[in-house]
């Protein structure tokens, strides 16, 4: 047992911070990204005021603290998405709305997307939208629990899919 | 717009649609599926039926979507051996240790930062990094630098990777970051460095992603801003 010294200056927090700044200027839009500093912010707050809680009577191993710096920072976007803060845009945002042609060919694409994905059956489609979120190929092999070749076939054939529809509509990204 | 998916490295295509949904707003409101869940998802512990559902909610809740895309980035990083993160506590006197090591780690650092050659892209001057899985090599070729054509360029690394870049000031205030590069180079653009002084030292680095999601991280890189 591992006993917690909340109060103490301590560099792990200083790690946390920035994997989880990071993690949330590359995962989110640029209206959350640009708020990253803060949310991030808040989410250590919490995990201080947790460790603090526990009274020095928990294990602060590094799977635990990566568990709730994880929770709070998930919650705190979740919070503002409830109640969304006055924000200032990012760079990336005021270039994007600089010019509307476009940010409308874009939205289009979107809605593309998102029509052509009700059209693929749903292994199809689940893959494909994890892929498109960013997850590979290995890491959707482990999350469906899937060996490698399934997982390649479903993205595959998924993508295939929807580059197929999205032409049909005239769309290219 | 090419006919085949290459799984180890996403096509243009893939990586401006992955762009275009990453950049759409989340609605208001909460997603059903809690944290741990969804970590539990990237790391394969749902059962098909559960993971399947998982999986197609996320298709259809961007709020889920941005959830997970957090998710996994944070268990990428915690991937990362470079991200362990040692217990809370230790006894005073190991802090004491550890942190006039760090001291002295950092002194010899800086100091090797100074003595350094500045990174150009003649073999004799490059700087190399990673190790020998992940022999970064970095080429800027400093004299060609201009503020409107401020690219930084890096050979070595794993193959079919993409990367991330990220420069900052030597204070390690942020000036300019770049996600899922396919190439191995990038511009940064002359509006990051307004405010900076010429012959400001900044440092780079870059983070590898390669075919089996592993990651390789160069150490920073200084480069003078022009």
């Amino acid at each position: 047992m591992v006993k917690a010294d909340p109060a103490r200056d301590d560099p792990d927090f200083g790690r946390i911070r920035a994997v989880l700044e990071r993690a949330v200027q590359h995962a989110c839009p640029p209206d959350l990204a640009g708020q990253a500093e803060d949310i991030v912010q808040h989410a250590i707050v919490r995990l201080v005021a947790r460790v603090r809680d526990a009274d020095g009577s928990l294990d602060f191993g590094s799977s635990y603290l990566w568990k709730v710096a994880h929770h709070a920072v998930i919650d705190e976007l979740r919070r503002r998405r409830v109640r969304p803060e006055p924000t200032s845009p990012s760079p990336d945002a005021v270039a994007g709305s600089d010019d509307p042609e476009v940010a409308l060919t874009g939205q289009r694409i979107t809605a593309g997307i998102d029509d052509c994905m009700q059209g693929i059956s749903p292994d199809r489609r689940a893959a494909l939208g994890l892929y498109l979120q960013g997850m590979s190929v290995p890491e959707i092999a482990r999350a469906r629990r899937w060996n490698r070749k399934r997982a390649e076939n479903q993205v595959y054939r998924g993508l295939a899919d929807l580059r197929k529809c999205l032409l049909s509509k005239g769309l290219r990204p | 717009m090419t006919n085949e998916i290459d799984s180890r490295k996403p096509d243009d295509d893939v990586l401006a649609m992955r762009e275009l949904l990453r950049n759409r707003p989340a609605p208001q409101g909460d997603s059903a599926i809690a944290p741990g869940t969804l970590r539990a998802f990237f790391d394969g512990e749902l059962s098909a039926e559960e993971a399947q559902t998982v999986a197609l909610a996320m298709v259809e809740d961007p709020s889920l979507a941005e959830d997970m895309r957090v998710t996994t980035a944070l268990a990428r990083a915690q991937d990362e051996p470079s991200a362990r993160v040692e217990p809370l506590a230790r006894p005073a006197t190991s802090r004491f240790v550890w942190t006039a090591v760090a001291a002295i780690a950092a002194g010899i650092v800086a100091f090797w930062l100074m003595r350094s050659p500045a990174p150009t892209s003649e073999g004799s001057d490059e700087i190399r990094a990673g190790g020998e899985t992940s022999q970064i090599v970095a080429i800027v070729p400093e004299k060609e630098l201009t503020r409107d054509a401020f690219d930084l360029a890096w050979s070595g690394g794993p193959e079919e990777a993409t990367w991330d870049v990220h420069v900052t000031t030597e204070e390690l205030k942020v000036v300019f970051q770049a996600f899922d590069q396919t190439e191995s180079r990038v511009r940064v653009p002359a509006g990051a460095l307004v405010g900076l002084e010429s012959g400001a030292t900044l440092l780079w680095r870059v983070t590898a992603t390669d075919a089996r999601g592993g990651h390789f991280r160069s150490p920073a890189f200084p480069v003078q801003v022009p």
